[in-house]
């Protein structure tokens, strides 16, 4: 199918009245959720993943990919005109975007970050569609040992680039990829670490792990320590910026859409690193570098179109490869898994209309974000007003209510729980909680990869290093894991980029 | 927002954190010797259930090791102690989980709407609001609305001890 008439099967299945409301629905909340600090867009895929499920397998990925692009728009909104990142991508928008509102240029500062965010967000859509299908078609010549590297490197790179210790990132990685050995094993069918237990036959959920480590721990931490937030009062006018701001945007915007999109590709990098690159960039290539950090409209252009780019881009290694790049698109690879659908270079063969559907469905949800986070601006901001003291049981609320109805098992309440309290204790140990949740996901495949390889080889592990792929990219990993062991590297890493997006 | 949380630090203790790598160091080696004696490891062109999980708890068991003897080196004991610091709002921490927890166990013997209205006005107050009738207002608001909006999204709500209130 050319990209001609792959975007016409598309359009055609996203303009139906049901579709266009699930686009809007999840661009609607991932704004939301980017304009709410507490919970970020991983928190609340997990809250809406258990009802999606009930949908077809294309409009539960429209939905759940809608919050997360939607967050990165809305994310700015929150940086701007509270000084608060909405999600961790915003955090560079605050450096220069909230010093233009507090000089009354808070409109262009909103409007720069939208029409930025739209620029990004569909230079990336249209190098998604160009670049899946050779990286597809190359990737059907993979085999077992290539896509065991691959998920090595994946998981590698995460805890290379943590902000934290890379050494308990290592251990959050382990720990998850123990944690997805729990149930049946499905090569011999024998029971793993149930311990007579009925409930792990199944193995540990995705779902109430996920919403347990996501949702009910950070509300944990911000019952620790509730912010207050103080909302700048003038009036938001002049939405559109003036032409120098255009002058000064235009080159930041281009960058911003490529190195985001580079970026976006990477295992482990993402939207967070992406705009904070953006940023160092813009201000060493800026003539008024001065200006960075007391209201430069480039700092707010540049880094906002970056994560856009980038988050469009972390869909290339999912459906084309199917490997997920970042704890987002894990989640994204969950469900698609619940639907039966596995992601990989044969879902744009088998279900084009899955693939075809989401790229449609960014297309439309970039217009409406844009809708959305300029003429609606004024709705975000007396959402901001709401006191977290309210928030919060709804939050709580939205997750008991989400575990509980993905499988009407209450004990999922109790996993959900647990993790929730376990994922609050890791954190104030430092352990960072996505290595942890992406090791879980992606577990089960490095697993039957791992032993489909060996058993192709007849038990050589020299399958793995006589194979091109394979060698380099477990050769990388191999340096990486070196590298986070190491006394001199494994401390706290001075790039603050977040881990989770 | 999901970015990673820096526990405060300062001079004091870091028992507790020296107790979760021994945690760790030994959850490896008992997932090692279980996959090994009682999974059964199968052969290297064979790999048995217990293959994966035996190199895992090796590998976790070596990563825990090393972190821990990283911890109490003698250079690491000259930068200085750090303090796991006690949150403040502990008890307000420990009421949520276990109000979360009542809420698992009470949730399909009572119903929905009979767990979930005294459970939010709990979450409320804990959350912060002060005065009784906003919190139990909001929790009946709150209770009402959800279950009407999530029955017509189709997630099945126990009705509990008011069958009347059960969907189609």
């Amino acid at each position: 199918m050319d990209i001609l008439s792959g975007l016409q099967t598309g359009f055609a299945a996203v303009l139906q009245p049901s579709m266009l409301l699930y686009c809007f629905a999840g661009v609607f909340i991932g704004t939301l959720v980017g304009v709410l600090p507490g919970l970020g867009p991983v928190g609340a895929m997990s809250l809406l993943l258990p009802p999606t499920i009930g949908l077809s397998p294309a409009a539960s990925i429209i939905m759940l990919a809608g919050i997360f692009y939607g967050a990165m728009y809305g994310g700015s909104t929150t940086s701007i005109l509270v000084n608060i990142p909405g999600e961790a991508a915003s955090v560079v928008t605050c450096l220069d975007g909230y010093q233009m509102a507090r000089r009354g240029r808070a409109g262009p500062a909103l409007g720069m970050s939208a029409l930025g965010s739209f620029v990004g967000g569909t230079f990336s859509v249209v190098a998604l569609m160009v670049l899946v299908f050779p990286l597809a078609e190359f990737a059907l010549k993979f085999g077992p040992p290539e896509y065991f590297a691959l998920i090595c490197l994946s998981m590698t790179v995460l805890s290379y680039l943590t902000s934290g210790a890379r050494s308990k990132a290592l251990l959050m990685v382990l720990l998850g990829l123990i944690l997805g050995t729990v149930g049946i094993d499905s090569v011999s069918g024998m029971p793993r670490f149930c311990f007579g237990s009925a409930f792990l036959l199944d193995g540990v959920g995705l779902i109430p792990v996920a919403m347990g480590l996501f949702g009910i721990s950070e509300v944990l931490v911000n019952l620790e320590s509730p912010e207050e937030r103080s909302i700048l009062n003038e009036r938001i006018t002049n939405l559109f910026p003036t032409l120098d701001d255009w002058k000064r945007s235009a080159a930041p915007i281009a960058r911003g859409s490529v190195l985001g999109f580079l970026l976006g590709i990477l295992p482990g990098a993402g939207a967070v690193m992406a705009s904070f690159l953006s940023y160092a960039v813009e201000k060493r290539l800026s003539k008024r570098p001065e200006e960075f950090g007391k209201g430069a409209i480039e700092g707010v252009a540049g880094p906002e179109t970056a994560n856009n780019a980038a988050s469009g881009a972390a869909f290339v290694p999912l459906l084309a490869l199917g490997i997920p790049p970042n704890i987002v698109m894990g989640l994204l690879m969950g469900a698609l898994v619940l639907h039966g659908v596995t992601p990989g270079p044969l879902l744009l063969t088998q279900h084009p209309e899955i693939f075809w559907g989401v790229i449609a469905s960014m297309y439309l949800g970039n217009v409406m974000l844009v809708i959305l986070n300029l003429p609606l601006v004024g709705m975000w901001v007396r959402v901001l007003r709401v006191p977290y003291k309210f928030l919060m049981p709804m939050i709580l609320l939205c997750c008991l209510i989400g575990v509980y109805g993905a499988s009407e098992n209450p004990a999922d309440i109790w996993v959900m729980v647990a993790s929730g309290a376990a994922g609050y204790v890791l954190r104030r140990f430092g352990y960072e909680l996505a290595p942890l949740v992406l090791a879980l996901v992606l577990g089960p495949l490095l697993e039957t990869n791992f032993r489909n390889s060996l058993t192709l080889s007849d038990g050589s592990f020299a399958i793995f290093v006589t194979r091109p792929i394979p060698a380099v990219v477990l050769g990388v990993s191999a340096v990486l894991v070196l590298t986070m062991l190491h006394p001199k590297t494994a401390k706290r890493s001075r790039l603050a980029v977040g881990s989770i997006e | 927002m999901d970015t990673p949380y820096a526990p405060a630090e300062g001079k004091g203790r870091k028992t507790p954190h020296l107790f979760v790598l021994a945690v760790w160091t030994g959850l490896g080696a008992f997932l090692a010797i279980h996959s090994w004696g009682r999974l059964g490891v199968g052969q290297i062109r064979s790999p048995g259930p217990g293959f994966m999980p035996f190199l895992l708890g090796v590998l976790f068991f070596l990563a825990a090791a090393v972190t821990f003897a990283r911890e109490v080196s003698p250079r690491r004991q000259g930068e200085g102690e750090r303090k796991e610091a006690l949150p403040s709002n502990l008890g307000k921490i420990a009421a949520v989980l276990v109000t979360l927890l009542a809420y698992g166990v009470l949730l399909e013997r009572l119903g929905y709407v009979v767990t979930t209205f005294p459970v939010l006005a709990v979450l409320f107050f804990a959350a912060g609001v002060r005065r009784w009738a906003v919190a139990a207002g909001s929790s009946l608001a709150l209770t009402v609305l959800t279950y009407l909006l999530f029955g017509y999204l189709g997630v099945l709500l126990p009705s509990g001890i008011l069958p009347a209130l059960s969907f189609g």
